[in-house]
């Protein structure tokens, strides 16, 4: 499994149509803080990227576990395909109201040094099951490419 | 012929589906049997040969869970070119009351209104072959391709960008992206009605501003052709193909805009069976009552998502239009390049249709799947309407296309649905791992096909070998009466997303 800066790590699993990628934390902010850094170690690999911006996202109340997943991805892809900033770096911090904040550190996309390795255009419901076990919680994303 | 299910699920009373068995009811028909929460019977269509090799266990098990649904109506379907979708298989056509009925963004796919338009030439193959190079060469200096691609001269307002979300083709054409006639030929005339752009986000908004005409990534492509073979002289003379004419096929969507639109929903209408207590078998099956606010909404921002991907098509179909004329010398109108049809195969509509001897209003989910309206449906664009719309089926890039024309049989069986093309067969990664190092460009060109491809990783994913055949597909269609053969289709060139 590959590392990621947060500690987290992810490897591809085989699925039988699209991409699937098997995502493992210690817990859950850390998860969801490390589904989106092996998006983008997906799409353009990790190493090649400058955290220089920040970018905030407030992930909400009430949602469960996959749907806070859900969301992050969504937002971070919304980043990439419209304003061109590459989460290098990420946390999720959790407010006082019990809601979650997802803070990443970006790269601006820059044709010089920036080569997409595959494309990934959303995120998916599709099979995911966030699970926990002793060592932490992991879950598989299926995303649509 | 017995397939398993590889996994149990959930449906709407907390039954599970279990495992799910397909038992064939005659040469070129499956039927998946009502059971467990499953609320009518999946039928899925293919031949032996398809469902030897071509069948898996989780589309088969995706056409139950959509038949879990509430207020489903008829069977679930799954076209011959069915494979393993998210919710909804691939291929799948399903049909759902207006009033007691859902709505699924997954029923419609992530790029909505995906389609394909299919452009004749007066160019021949021997005036074409010398010059594929040049010319595929053009299409992709001209079509910017890939995930995130964006025209660098054309930013639109957002503005400007409602209009489009209202007009679709119409406000491509009004801009100076081809002529009016293009509109008389296409689906809904280029424009879908009741889109609302008010129901479509700001972020959708800021995804889509830069990305008309452009084609995308995955299985997106340009593809020249040459009309093969005819099977059909009188129809195919309608349609203006001819043995030895030159085509071009594009397929392309709604680009970011739909993708946002589809993310968008998905999390308004999981929040809603979350509210409503449904049980669904699989969470991409999100959905809500046609009739509520969230189903209205959905269904008015996924039309203007609909035009969008309309206009995409007009403005890369001026695109092509420029390459040729690049490449050819003189106007595009003097090479004869008109548009034969531009049809959609990711789309929920409200249509009517005769059930059980009853006129009934639903909506018909098409995800994967092409309308094939049949000669005098009133629906059928106007130069068709006498011998039936013309139904656009791609192959891969190494084998053939056709052109169908739809039939009756469509209309009695299937809520006037058809295939939309070869369906996959192996996934993506499976693909670039039986590729592996070979040069596949190369292999192509050695078959007299140019091809070129935003990256190798992409013509891998794309393999020939990646697809079922196309024509084992069109043959069951044709048989189960779904559709007639007019045109193969042999490909040439093929710039891929």
């Amino acid at each position: 499994m590959r590392r990621l800066p947060n500690g987290a790590r992810w490897r591809e699993v085989p699925h039988g149509a699209d991409r699937a990628l098997w995502v493992r934390g210690r817990d859950l902010p850390d998860l969801v803080a490390g589904c989106v850094l092996a998006l983008s170690d997906f799409g353009w690999g990790i190493e090649s990227l400058r955290p220089v911006e920040v970018a905030t996202v407030d992930l909400g109340e009430g949602r469960d576990a996959e749907g806070v997943i859900f969301r992050a991805l969504a937002e971070a892809l919304f980043l990439v395909d419209a304003r061109g900033l590459l989460p290098a770096d990420a946390r999720v911090e959790v407010l006082a109201s019990g809601s979650l904040r997802l803070v990443m550190r970006c790269d601006r996309l820059d044709p010089a040094r920036h080569r997409r390795r595959r494309a990934v255009k959303a995120p998916t419901f599709h099979g995911m099951r966030v699970r926990r076990d002793r060592f932490g919680v992991g879950v598989r994303l299926v995303l649509d490419v | 012929m017995s397939k398993k299910g590889s996994r149990s699920a959930r449906g709407p009373k907390g039954q599970a589906l279990g495992p799910v068995e397909a038992e064939r009811i005659d040469e070129v028909r499956l039927r998946i049997p009502r059971r467990g929460p499953m609320r009518t019977d999946g039928i899925v269509y293919a031949d032996a040969d398809l469902a030897r090799g071509a069948l898996d266990p989780e589309p088969l098990r995706q056409v139950a869970a959509v038949a879990c649904l509430p207020g489903i109506v008829g069977s679930s379907l799954a076209m011959p070119d069915i494979h393993w979708g998210y919710g909804f298989p691939i291929g799948g056509v399903a049909a759902f009351d207006l009033e007691d009925g859902v709505v699924s963004p997954g029923g419609v796919g992530y790029d909505i209104h995906c389609g394909v338009r299919l452009i004749r030439s007066d160019l021949e193959r021997g005036e074409v072959v010398p010059r594929l190079e040049a010319l595929v060469r053009a299409l992709f200096d001209e079509v910017p391709t890939g995930v995130g691609a964006h025209q660098k001269e054309m930013r639109l307002s957002a503005r400007d960008l409602r209009e489009v979300c209202r007009r679709g083709a119409a406000w491509a054409i009004e801009q100076g992206f081809g002529e009016s006639a293009d509109l008389a030929v296409a689906e809904d005339e280029g424009t879908v009605p009741q889109a609302d752009p008010g129901e479509v986000s700001d972020r959708a908004f800021e995804r889509g501003s830069r990305q008309l005409g452009t084609l995308g990534s995955g299985n997106h492509f340009l593809e020249i052709g040459v009309v093969e073979e005819v099977f059909d002289r009188g129809v195919a003379e309608v349609f203006g193909l001819r043995e030895g004419g030159i085509t071009v096929l594009i397929h392309t969507g709604s680009r970011g805009l739909g993708h946002q639109v589809c993310t968008d929903f998905l999390e308004r209408m999981d929040a809603a069976v979350r509210r409503e207590g449904l049980d669904l078998p699989d969470r991409q099956l999100a959905c809500a009552p046609i009739r509520s606010p969230e189903g209205r909404s959905y269904l008015a921002a996924m039309n203007a998502a609909a035009n969008v991907a309309l206009a995409n098509r007009q403005m890369i179909t001026a695109e092509v239009r420029r390459a040729f004329e690049t490449v050819f010398g003189g106007r595009w109108q003097d090479l004869g390049l008109r548009v034969v049809q531009d049809v959609a195969h990711n789309i929920a509509r409200i249509e009517e249709h005769e059930v059980a001897g009853r006129r009934r209003r639903l909506c018909v989910h098409r995800k994967g799947a092409t309308r094939a309206l049949p000669p005098g449906h009133p629906l059928c664009p106007g130069p068709y309407r006498s011998v039936g719309q013309p139904v656009l089926v791609p192959g891969d890039m190494g084998r053939e296309s056709f052109v169908l024309v739809g039939t009756e049989g469509a209309v009695r069986e299937s809520f006037a649905s058809a295939c939309h093309g070869a369906g996959r067969l192996l996934s993506r990664s499976s693909a670039i791992r039986q590729v592996g190092r070979r040069d596949l460009a190369a292999e192509l060109r050695g078959r007299g096909i140019v091809a070129r491809a935003a990256s190798r990783e992409t013509l891998a994913e794309e393999a020939p070998e990646a697809y079922k055949d196309v024509a084992a597909v069109v043959r069951v269609v044709h048989r189960a009466g779904l559709a007639r053969p007019v045109a193969r289709i042999r490909p040439l060139g093929v710039a891929k997303g």
